[in-house]
């Protein structure tokens, strides 16, 4: 690991609360997320977590239910300045659940160019999206042929199709929202070989309750219990922190 | 025990098909009235738009082996004209504003007031249509003839139809308008029901890739609600050309004169079957009234028939490719 | 281990369209679709504060309590012989709705007898009211010689209320959880059974809002009661041979009649009808809410 006081800090969330009318879902969470690396952010289901990813990029503006305090800096510039579109190019988000839309796979990763509305050349869009999916360790399973339909692939495969339609937008963060809940072992494998490559050239957000695979990917771990930050660390040694909590989630968890 | 749970099977099935013969029947006995009329008219029921039913009070004459007063003729060219125009003139005008109130209520419309909103939307199918008319009469038409009417006649006449003199206010404006206020809920339901069942984490898939509302929505429109549209817009179409009252008080209820431009009165299928229907039955022969049950038959073969188009299309699932989910 | 590579290259590859027109076009689109809407709801508000401001001013205590024609009397007959017309109309409409519904959910039916019953329920409501209308008139009124009667505007109204309940009512029926029922059949229980214990019961609030929506509905129809139903100044004397008054005739009637006291009451028959149907539909809506 690299020497971190060097480590340049991307997004800073100062004293983030997110509330509805009934419930307080994030209740000021502090934490940093630094560049180039994977941020790992791990706590129990329903604490939080992917409230605090929609939050990033302003996802959570489409709700209008829920309240929304404290800051969150992207690149030192508050997320409340910046247009949201333009906010979520630069701050990929890959779901939980696959998502891929009912088209091609190539249209799948086009999509975010085109509906965006950049023109380009047959051959320069032919590059940049085999090459997404080539980054995202697909385009070679798929044996060339994008014309599939994105729904019709494997659970595995459909996130990986929807990590290379993140991808293709050039994003500097690229978010993952628990990217390997729903997948076997196989394709869970890859998806961790994906996220450690992926680091060198972007910042990895990661939300997971899955601790194998913080373990074997997080460069910084957080952990977030019931909307409250609690404790962070570098990867080994969140692990062997001696806050009660970090214990108590440890030994739940394993 | 076993014989009465047998009893109330049967009965509930007995039931069940109750739509069915209900539907059978109408379509039986209606056309069984209408014969007649096709063997006296044959073929030039769809060729003339004059409706005459002769000289009730002279002796019948037999003409293709039945009785019919003399000089009577009956032709549906007017009223088939002005249903297909009302009607058209009504999705028209229903189309985009549905389509507009879906984009509103789906993607800037505050979620809270979603529900409530088209809850008001729907409130313009549940207003009678004969209040529908009322108002027609007494407020819309006075307005289309003082202000909109001339207005459009001058500065529209370039465009063949728009031009000429405006007789009253009533006519096919007034019908396609106040047609266009009853369909707007049915189009508008279809299409918000597409929408919404977009699964969640498509739209915010398409948000987290940088789209804005309107490409969201115009996303959502392309793909997954194409067909829903269609459909939508077809089961507004099937409404639309059978309603009767509204159009009835404020389309002029015109008979034998074809109108002559955009202003003229007019008048459609099931509104002449309903102001024609008293004075036929003064005709012994019956022929009057088998020609009013062909206009019925025509007039419930076309708007059955787009109905049934359209719900099939509308219920195409919005989501091919996702029924795994 | 494989090495990614920008995808920006210095901006070179990609030329990001500018945000500025892709916002203008979500504003356009935004305030576009604000203005029809605003302007729907200011036309539906208009249409309603026209009826009720013209009912309202023109009604007296008079047009209430008496009977009568469009001359000098008042409305009373229309009023009684709308509910009379709607309470047949689903005396003939609902019991068959609940049984033929009952049919279709139960999974031991003909699969194809639901099907195709359950086509002929959609097919039947698009049918046009003037076409139920005449059928009534010529089968009802004239071979079945029921003359312009209760009982023939009853069963006019009940075709078109028909498929609208069945429909209705087989949706509540299955959102009923399919536990419940299987549970049920697996303790023994026969159909009859099953239909008085667990579908009724369990459905009775979505049968309730679903009714009160299609008696709304037939409230305001018209054009199948005017050669079903007929027209009567007074009562109807019976439920046979003898015509009823209803509300939506005296709306039409009224206005295209000469005098200016038929026209007032045409604006408190709309009024009333207005008020009747909005009540009706309300109350539905809660009802149906509140599950």
């Amino acid at each position: 690991m690299e020497e971190k006081n060097k480590v340049e800090k991307i997004i800073e969330i100062g004293s983030l609360r997110v509330e509805t009318k009934s419930k307080v879902i994030l209740d000021g969470v502090d934490l940093n997320i630094f560049k180039n690396n994977v941020n790992t952010i791990v706590g129990p289901s329903g604490s939080g977590k992917s409230t605090l990813l929609k939050a990033l990029n302003r996802l959570l503006d489409l709700d209008q239910s829920m309240r929304i305090s404290g800051d969150i800096l992207f690149e030192k510039r508050n997320v409340r300045d910046i247009d949201p579109v333009e906010l979520r190019r630069q701050v990929g988000l890959v779901f939980q659940k696959p998502n891929p839309f009912p088209m091609s796979v190539y249209d799948n990763v086009a999509f975010g160019l085109r509906v965006q509305g950049v023109k380009l050349k047959k051959e320069d869009m032919d590059r940049l999206v085999s090459q997404a999916l080539g980054d995202a360790d697909l385009f070679e399973e798929l044996g060339g042929n994008l014309k599939q339909m994105g729904t019709s692939l494997s659970g595995g495969q459909q996130q990986r199709l929807c990590i290379a339609r993140a991808l293709v937008l050039g994003p500097k963060v690229l978010m993952f929202d628990e990217p390997t809940s729903a997948l076997d072992p196989i394709a869970k494998g890859k998806i961790v070989d994906l996220i450690r490559a992926l680091k060198q050239k972007f910042t990895v957000v990661l939300v997971t309750h899955d601790m194998g695979l913080t373990r074997k990917v997080s460069d910084y771990t957080n952990l977030i219990y019931e909307g409250k930050f609690i404790a962070k660390g570098t990867g080994a040694e969140f692990f062997e922190s001696e806050m009660e909590e970090v214990k108590e989630f440890l030994s739940e968890a394993d | 025990m076993k014989v009465a749970n047998k009893i109330f099977n049967f009965s509930t099935f007995l039931m069940a098909i109750v739509p069915a013969v209900a539907l059978i029947s109408i379509f039986y006995f209606v056309f069984n009235e209408s014969l007649p009329l096709w063997r006296f008219s044959g073929f030039s029921f769809f060729t003339t738009y004059l409706w005459d039913p002769g000289f009730q009070y002279q002796p019948p004459i037999l003409v293709h082996g039945v009785l019919a007063p003399p000089g009577a003729q009956f032709g549906l060219d007017l009223f088939l004209l002005g249903t297909i125009s009302t009607s058209l003139l009504a999705i028209i005008i229903a189309f985009p504003i549905s389509f507009l109130i879906t984009i509103n209520v789906e993607l800037y419309l505050p979620s809270r007031i979603k529900k409530f909103m088209i809850s008001m939307i729907e409130l313009f199918a549940g207003i009678p249509s004969v209040v529908y008319g009322l108002w027609g009469i007494v407020v819309l038409e006075p307005i289309l003839f003082k202000n909109v009417e001339p207005w459009m006649a001058r500065h529209l006449s370039f465009i063949p139809g728009f031009g000429g003199e405006v007789y009253s206010g009533a006519g096919l404006v007034a019908s396609g308008i106040i047609l266009s206020f009853m369909i707007i809920p049915i189009i508008t339901s279809v299409i918000v029901n597409s929408f919404d069942s977009v699964p969640k984490e498509v739209k915010e898939g398409l948000f987290s890739l940088g789209a804005t509302r309107w490409e969201v929505g115009k996303y959502l429109t392309t793909r997954f609600s194409r067909s829903s549209m269609v459909g939508g817009t077809l089961l507004g179409l099937g409404r639309a050309l059978g309603e009767t009252m509204a159009v009835l008080m404020v389309s002029g209820a015109i008979v034998n004169t074809l109108p002559t431009s955009f202003y003229s009165a007019t008048n459609t299928m099931a509104a002449a079957i309903t102001s024609l229907l008293d004075s036929a039955l003064t005709d012994s022969t019956r022929m009057d009234l088998a020609a009013l049950a062909a206009l019925a038959v025509v007039l419930m073969g076309i708007s059955l028939g787009v109905s049934l188009v359209g719900r099939k299309i509308a219920g195409r699932g919005a989501l091919r490719g996702y029924e795994s989910d | 281990m494989k090495v990614i590579d920008s995808y920006l290259d210095g901006g070179k590859e990609i030329r990001w369209k500018s945000l500025g027109s892709r916002r203008i076009k979500d504003r356009v689109a935004f305030a576009l679709s604000y203005v029809v809407l605003g302007i729907m709801v200011i036309v539906l508000l208009s249409i309603f504060i026209y009826v009720l401001d013209s009912g309202a001013s023109h009604i007296a205590l008079k047009m209430l309590i008496t009977t009568g024609n469009t001359a000098t009397g008042g409305v009373l007959n229309a009023i009684v012989g709308t509910w009379e017309l709607v309470g047949m109309g689903l005396l003939f409409s609902l019991p068959p709705s609940i049984l033929g519904a009952l049919y279709v959910v139960n999974s031991r039916s003909n699969g194809t007898v639901s099907m195709v019953a359950r086509l002929f329920t959609d097919i039947l409501t698009s049918v046009p009211s003037i076409v139920i209308g005449f059928f009534a008139f010529i089968v009802l009124v004239q071979r079945l010689n029921m003359g312009y009667s209760l009982v023939a505007g009853g069963l006019a109204l009940a075709i078109m209320m028909l498929p609208y309940l069945m429909r209705i009512i087989e949706i509540s029926f299955r959102n009923i959880p399919k536990e419940q029922i299987e549970n049920a059949y697996a303790l023994g229980a026969d159909d009859i059974r099953v239909a008085s214990r667990i579908y009724l019961p369990q459905a009775k609030v979505g049968m309730l809002s679903g009714t009160l929506l299609a008696v709304s509905i037939a409230a305001g129809e018209t054009a199948q009661l005017l050669y079903s139903a007929g027209w009567n100044n007074g009562f109807a004397s019976g439920f046979l041979h003898s015509g009823v008054g209803y509300l939506t005739y005296v709306v039409w009637n009224g206005i295209n009649y000469p005098t200016t006291y038929s026209h007032y009451l045409a604006y408190v028959s709309a009024m009333i009808l207005i008020l009747s149907v909005t009540g009706l539909i309300a109350v539905s809506k809660y009802i149906g809410r509140r599950k």
